[in-house]
Parts: C-alpha cells; sequence; structure tokens
C-alpha cells in the first residue's frame, strides 16, 4: 500500500475531528467545562494583581512589566497544557491497553495519543492567557524594534514548547514509575507558578535550580527583561534574555529522547 | 514500501528472547530483584501462505511474542523480521502492512457510532474512500 505524502496528515486531522465531535456529544457538559476551565488561569493573574494592591514593586518589578512575566506564563502554560497536558494520562493508557492499540496502528505514538484526548475545554484558558499577554506587552510601554516585535511572538511560541516538553519529560517518568504523578506535578504546574513572577524574587538554590538548572527563568522572565530593555538585576549578560528560543529547542530535544527511551523500555500489560 | 528480502519468509525471529525485571517479597519489607524470561530463545519462520497456530497456557509468552513481532515491546536479545522490517525500529510502516487483533480493549471509539470508528480507521490505515464503501456494504 503506498502511503501518500498527505495521507499522515488526512489520518491526524481525521482524529482530531473525531475527538471534537466526541467531546460536543454533550454539548451542555462541554459548554460547563469551557467556562469553568478559565477559572484557574483567571485567579493565577489575580493573585498577582492582589499582591499589588499591597506593595508596588514585586523583586525590583512594577506591576506593568510583572503582568509582562504573568502574561507569557499563563498563555505559553494553558496553550502547553491544552495540547500537551493530557499526556499525564500515560499510567492510564498503560493500563486500559490504548497505549497498545496505539502502537499497533501506523502513525506516530504521542500525536495520536495527544489527540485522541486532546482537552478542548481548556481552549478557553489559552485564549484568556494570549488576552492578558497582548494587554500586558502593550500597557508595557515597549521600544519597539524589529528585534522585539520578532520576540513578541516567539517567546510565546517557545514558552509552549518549553512546558510541552516539560509535560512529556515528566510524563515519560511513568513508563518506569506508574504512580509518579505528584513528581510530574511539582515540575508542571510547580513549573507554572514559578514563571507568574520575576525570578528575583525567589532566593538561594531554589532560584538556582528552578531558574537555571531546570530552565524555568526563560520561559517568561528573561524573554520579558528583553521586551522591556532592562538588564538582568542579578548580573547575567544580555544576550541570555534573548536565549529562549534556543533554550526551548533544547528542551525538545531531550523531552524527545525521553520519550523514544520510554518507549522502547514499555512493558505493556495483558492483552 | 519494503520488499521481503526473501519472496516466501513473512515473519522470521531468531533467539527472540524477553526478560521482565520482578520484584520478589524477601521477608517483611525487603523485596530482590528477579529476572524472569516471559520467551526465552524462540526460532520461528512463518512463509507466505502458511497459517500457523501458536498455542500455550496462560502466561506461556503468546502476547509478548507477538507484541514484540508487532513492535510494541523491544526484544532482551535475538532478532526478528517481519515482512523483512524491523517491527520496533520500523513499526509504523509495518502496521500498515499488518492486522493485528489483541482482546483489545481500547480500538473503537467510545462517544461515536461504530459506523465513525470504522471511517476513523479508513483514514489510519489510508483505505481508499470507494475500497472502504465496498468493504463496508459486504
Amino acid at each position: 500500500m503506498a502511503d501518500r505524502p498527505g495521507g499522515t496528515l488526512v489520518a491526524y486531522r481525521a482524529l482530531l475531528g473525531a475527538q471534537a465531535r466526541s467531546q460536543a456529544a454533550y454539548r451542555a457538559s462541554f459548554v460547563v467545562d469551557l467556562v469553568g476551565n478559565v477559572g484557574a488561569t483567571v485567579f493565577d493573574v489575580l493573585t498577582v494583581l492582589v499582591l499589588f494592591g499591597v506593595t508596588r514593586e514585586l523583586g525590583g518589578f512594577t506591576l506593568r512589566e510583572t503582568m509582562v512575566v504573568v502574561g507569557l506564563s499563563a498563555f505559553a502554560f494553558a496553550t502547553a497544557d491544552l495540547l500537551v497536558g493530557n499526556i499525564e494520562r500515560i499510567p492510564r493508557y498503560v493500563r486500559t491497553g490504548l497505549l497498545d492499540a496505539v502502537l499497533l496502528r501506523p502513525l506516530g505514538a504521542l500525536p495520536q495519543l495527544l489527540l485522541m484526548d486532546l482537552p478542548l475545554r481548556k481552549v478557553s484558558r489559552a485564549l484568556f492567557g494570549l488576552a492578558v499577554w497582548v494587554t500586558a506587552v502593550t500597557a508595557a510601554g515597549i521600544d519597539w524594534t524589529p528585534a522585539r516585535a520578532l520576540l513578541v511572538v516567539v517567546a510565546p511560541a517557545a514558552g509552549v514548547v518549553f512546558f510541552g516538553s516539560v509535560f512529556v519529560a515528566t510524563a515519560t517518568v511513568s513508563f518506569f514509575w506508574i504512580e509518579s504523578g505528584e513528581l510530574a506535578n511539582s515540575l508542571t504546574y510547580g513549573g507554572r507558578d514559578f514563571t507568574s513572577y520575576p525570578v528575583t524574587v525567589y532566593g538561594g538554590w531554589f532560584r538556582a535550580l528552578f531558574a537555571y538548572g531546570l530552565g524555568f527563568a526563560f520561559v517568561s522572565y528573561h524573554p520579558a527583561l528583553a521586551l522591556l530593555g532592562r538588564a538582568d538585576p542579578l548580573g547575567l549578560p544580555s544576550w541570555v534574555s534573548w536565549a529562549a528560543p534556543g533554550v526551548a529547542v533544547v528542551a525538545a530535544a531531550l523531552a524527545a529522547a525521553a520519550w523514544r527511551f520510554g518507549i522502547r523500555h514499555y512493558r505493556s500489560t495483558g492483552s | 514500501m519494503g520488499v521481503p528480502q526473501s519472496r516466501t519468509e513473512m515473519i522470521l525471529a531468531r533467539g527472540l528472547r524477553k526478560e521482565f525485571t520482578v520484584r520478589v517479597k524477601a521477608g517483611r519489607l525487603r523485596r530482590h530483584k528477579q529476572v524472569r524470561a516471559a520467551v526465552d530463545g524462540l526460532d520461528l519462520r512463518v512463509d507466505r501462505g502458511e497459517t500457523v497456530g501458536y498455542i500455550g497456557p496462560n502466561g506461556a509468552g503468546k502476547s509478548t511474542t507477538l507484541k514484540m513481532l508487532t513492535g510494541v515491546l523491544t526484544p532482551s536479545a535475538g532478532e526478528v523480521r517481519v515482512c523483512g522490517l524491523r517491527p520496533v525500529a520500523q513499526r509504523t510502516r509495518l502496521a500498515l502492512r499488518i492486522g493485528v487483533v489483541f482482546g483489545q480493549r481500547s480500538q473503537l471509539w467510545w462517544d461515536l457510532p461504530l459506523r465513525d470508528s470504522f471511517d476513523l480507521l479508513r483514514h489510519v490505515y489510508r483505505v481508499p474512500a470507494a475500497e472502504h464503501a465496498a468493504r463496508l456494504r459486504r
């Protein structure tokens, strides 16, 4: 059977369409989910606004500057959670045999799992994140240059790729330790909370580990510095603030390697 | 598509082995690891047109063998070729050419009509629309 070049894409699109119809089968519940899902992301942003009710600066950043960090974090996390977040259900896919079924089909296992379980109700969160990002960037008084105009588009994309990589890499751990969900959550949801504030508010080894050991400083903090034209208060050279896309590519490569390793060592269950 | 290395050889396994590490209780808290072979040194050759039964009691390693032949599991040792392809490395190419049914719980889409599931799988396996319609009519 010859595989037409478009065949694979058509197949993926069909899987996505099926997922959309599945979820629309219960319309009222879908609408409730759609609205309810905005909640979590709204609270992340509200928390920051409340903090600024009692202080004028947070880690040396004003409200307008901090909102650039918050918007970037909110959009990147919500979008990655929409596209890739369901991969944290790997233990269930293993138990129900869905992973076996997916491996027996002539398509990539990871894209199939993502498309077959895409939580469309989370679209509302991603859109809210986007709105915060656009508002923050508009209000921040950025001195626009061509490089910054490019970064304003690339940085959110890099953030999505970075969070997506964290989701995939931590989910891979559950190929080996089935009940490792909490460990994964500390990095995914923990990473979202960490990136909602300038890293200057954290201290010591905690900042060193999350910001640079794991790379979360490149999701929102460094791109925000570059857009705002601020020098890093922690003294890193200014080119570091433009490194986010590179860091995202490295993270994606590591996550892909982890996924391949996990699949090769997958043990399967039953028949 | 891959042409079988020999005209007739469809499945070839040599010294195929799959071992799992299990933890066995040893005393109240201690457990030690033990390596158990689910499939141990299987040699198998199935030619084109042959019909073969593969039987054994529960836990004999039948499903494990099939999972290695289809690329779901990576063998611990030995060699496999199916349709001249290496199952794990060339999994998606192989999947286009073979049919597999386990006592599978999740080949269908729960929320959708049966016909939609067939239609989806048509896309997954790239079956032309006309041929698909003809098969459904049968």
